[in-house]
């Protein structure tokens, strides 16, 4: 059995922001809390997702089990759940069914299949060296993907001695951000380095992301960022592009 | 052509968003022959270069290529092999068809029926061994891959989405590829936003869809198997079907256990269950050989060069995006 009851607005942040990254996504239902680590299609990003129990109003689980979600769907509906809803999330073992209620001025129960989802449970999470570890607050890293998105499709990320650097270049343009070591949350580099990313892949998950961001840097490396949304613990990470 | 199964099987509109960073297995011929048909000058002719080669399915597969490059999908083309033999008679009876509208083409031409030879024509379409190499040419200086199936293309494009698990879907106007075991079938792919309906000068919007095969036969309550019973029932590329019978009475009559009342030959399941495929294909995309493409379509096929050098520069742009994003698979 599984039921366990937190706030809805919280609940559709998290689907939010693990839709934009997989369609159908295996979540894990552990006695500490739920877990989530999947990659997409592509094998170009991962997700590592941990709602620790206690962000819970209450929470409770019979054996661990793995339950497959179909995260358009499921964000299909939270976006019927009103900002003080909360929301119930219950497995039902007989009908294979999730069972989603939000609890407010009445009480709306959606039942979602529970639909299989490929075995990812051995994934791992990926080993990179990183030589800068960089704090930033979230608007200031979404602005950065927003200029950069004006000009190209692909952003430079680059950790100098005191500042992180976001350039972008494309057919009309270019475009430079510089925070300097001052501005910055975190500023840890012990070797400037530089990688390329996808500027739609950041995009899409930092758009709902609203604290801050721990960013891990390598030298043409993937990049790891660090944040939390809905009281859940995630961690994003991006390959990079190979630039010659 | 292939069977018909739209009324039953249930579908996803999609954006092309969805299909971003996804390789597609593309029955080629099935792409070809939408390119041919629809690729006409004013008048219904067919392109055609100096030498009075067609290029029609030139034109498509180069520029709607191109088009999905930008999108960031690729595509890897999949050319049938040697038919089975039960699809011979159905080639058979095509040619035919295709024999009795290309004289109805000459005389709607002689008489100047504008309409009805745009008609005859589009039904008279056939490709020769030639133009298939012609396109294969050009999908190798374009950098796309392509592979020839052991028999059925559409066959071979399921079977690789099935086991190959870079291949996202199967991109294919028919529905075989769902009776062929293609866990995904995109369609609305390889043509472009704006569709001739058949018979008329009416054209119409179209958007990518996609369809699931494990919902397709959730929704239906069957199986693969009985899928491609209904099929039979319908008719398929191997067998005429029933009389009367519609995919929604195939669908009643499989459902209610009566297959083997029509008198349709069991084996022909295997066709579609067990065809024949090949498990080693090998595939790589890269840049395009800008110089040899211009050669080949301008000064070969005349193409107009300003177009294609746009087209060029797009192809290269998309694929240096493509081929530059590394996966994550080196990190662990």
């Amino acid at each position: 059995m599984f039921e366990a009851k937190i706030e809805a607005k919280n609940w559709k942040s998290i689907i939010s922001i693990i839709g934009s990254i997989i369609e159908e996504a295996p979540l894990k239902l552990t006695a500490d809390g739920m877990t989530l680590r999947a990659m997409d299609p592509s094998h170009i990003s991962l997700i590592d997702l941990e709602l620790p129990k206690d962000q819970f109003i209450s929470y409770e689980v019979g054996s661990e089990r793995v339950v497959g979600i179909d995260v358009d769907e499921m964000s299909r509906v939270m976006s019927r759940g009103k900002p003080t809803d909360m929301l119930v999330i219950k497995v039902d073992e007989e009908t294979n069914k999730l069972f989603m209620t939000f609890v407010g001025e009445s009480t709306r129960r959606f039942g979602l299949p529970i639909i299989d989802t490929p075995e990812q449970s051995q994934l791992k999470m990926p080993n990179f060296p990183t030589s800068a570890i960089i704090g930033i607050d979230a608007s200031v890293f979404k602005d950065g993907i927003k200029d950069a998105s004006i000009v190209a499709d692909h952003i430079a990320l680059e950790a100098t001695a005191d500042a992180l650097v976001m350039r972008a270049e494309g057919d009309i343009g270019d475009i430079e951000t510089r925070i300097t070591k001052e501005t910055l949350v975190e500023f840890k580099v012990q070797e400037p380095c530089k990688s390329t990313f996808n500027l739609s892949y950041l995009a899409d998950v930092s758009g709902s992301i609203t604290g801050p961001i721990s960013i891990e840097l390598g030298m043409d490396a993937p990049i790891l960022m660090n944040f939390e949304i809905g009281g859940a613990i995630i961690k994003f990470v991006l390959a990079p592009r190979i630039e010659r | 052509m292939g069977v018909d199964l739209r009324d039953i099987v249930p579908r996803e509109d999609i954006e092309f968003s969805r299909l971003h960073g996804k390789i597609l297995s593309v029955d080629a011929l099935n792409a070809l022959y939408q390119f041919l048909a629809i690729i006409r000058q004013q008048g219904g002719e067919v392109l055609k270069d100096s030498k009075g080669r067609t290029t029609s399915h030139l034109s498509g597969l180069f520029y709607r290529t191109v088009n999905l490059v930008e999108l960031g999908i690729r595509p890897l083309y999949i050319y049938d092999g040697r038919p089975p033999e039960q699809k011979l008679a159905t080639l058979r009876g095509r040619k035919k068809h295709k024999d009795t509208a290309q004289q109805r083409a000459v005389r709607a031409k002689v008489e100047g029926r504008t309409e009805d030879y745009a008609k005859y024509a589009s039904q008279s379409l056939t490709f020769t061994t030639e133009m298939l190499a012609e396109s294969k040419d050009l999908l190798a200086l374009m950098g796309i891959p392509f592979f020839d199936a052991p028999a059925e293309g559409e066959a071979q494009a399921a079977h690789l989405c099935a086991t190959d698990p870079r291949i996202y879907a199967v991109a294919s106007q028919d529905y075989d590829a769902l009776l062929f075991g293609a866990p995904l079938l995109a369609r609305n792919v390889t043509i472009s936003g704006r569709r001739k309906l058949p018979g008329r000068s009416v054209y119409r919007e179209v958007s990518p869809e996609l369809l699931d095969l494990s919902f397709v036969l959730g929704e239906l309550g069957i199986t693969r198997e009985q899928l491609v019973e209904v099929a039979l029932l319908v008719g398929t590329d191997y067998n005429d079907g029933v009389k009367g019978l519609g995919p929604k009475k195939a669908l009643e009559a499989v459902r209610s256990g009566t297959f083997d009342d029509y008198g349709v030959d069991p084996s022909l399941r295997d066709l579609f269950l067990a065809p024949a495929v090949s498990d080693s294909v090998r595939y790589a995309f890269s840049l395009p050989d800008a110089s040899e493409l211009r050669r080949f379509l301008c000064t070969e096929h005349d193409f107009s060069k300003m177009r294609v050098e746009r087209a060029v520069e797009r192809l290269t742009k998309g694929m240096e995006g493509l081929l530059r994003q590394e996966t994550l698979d080196q990190w662990f």
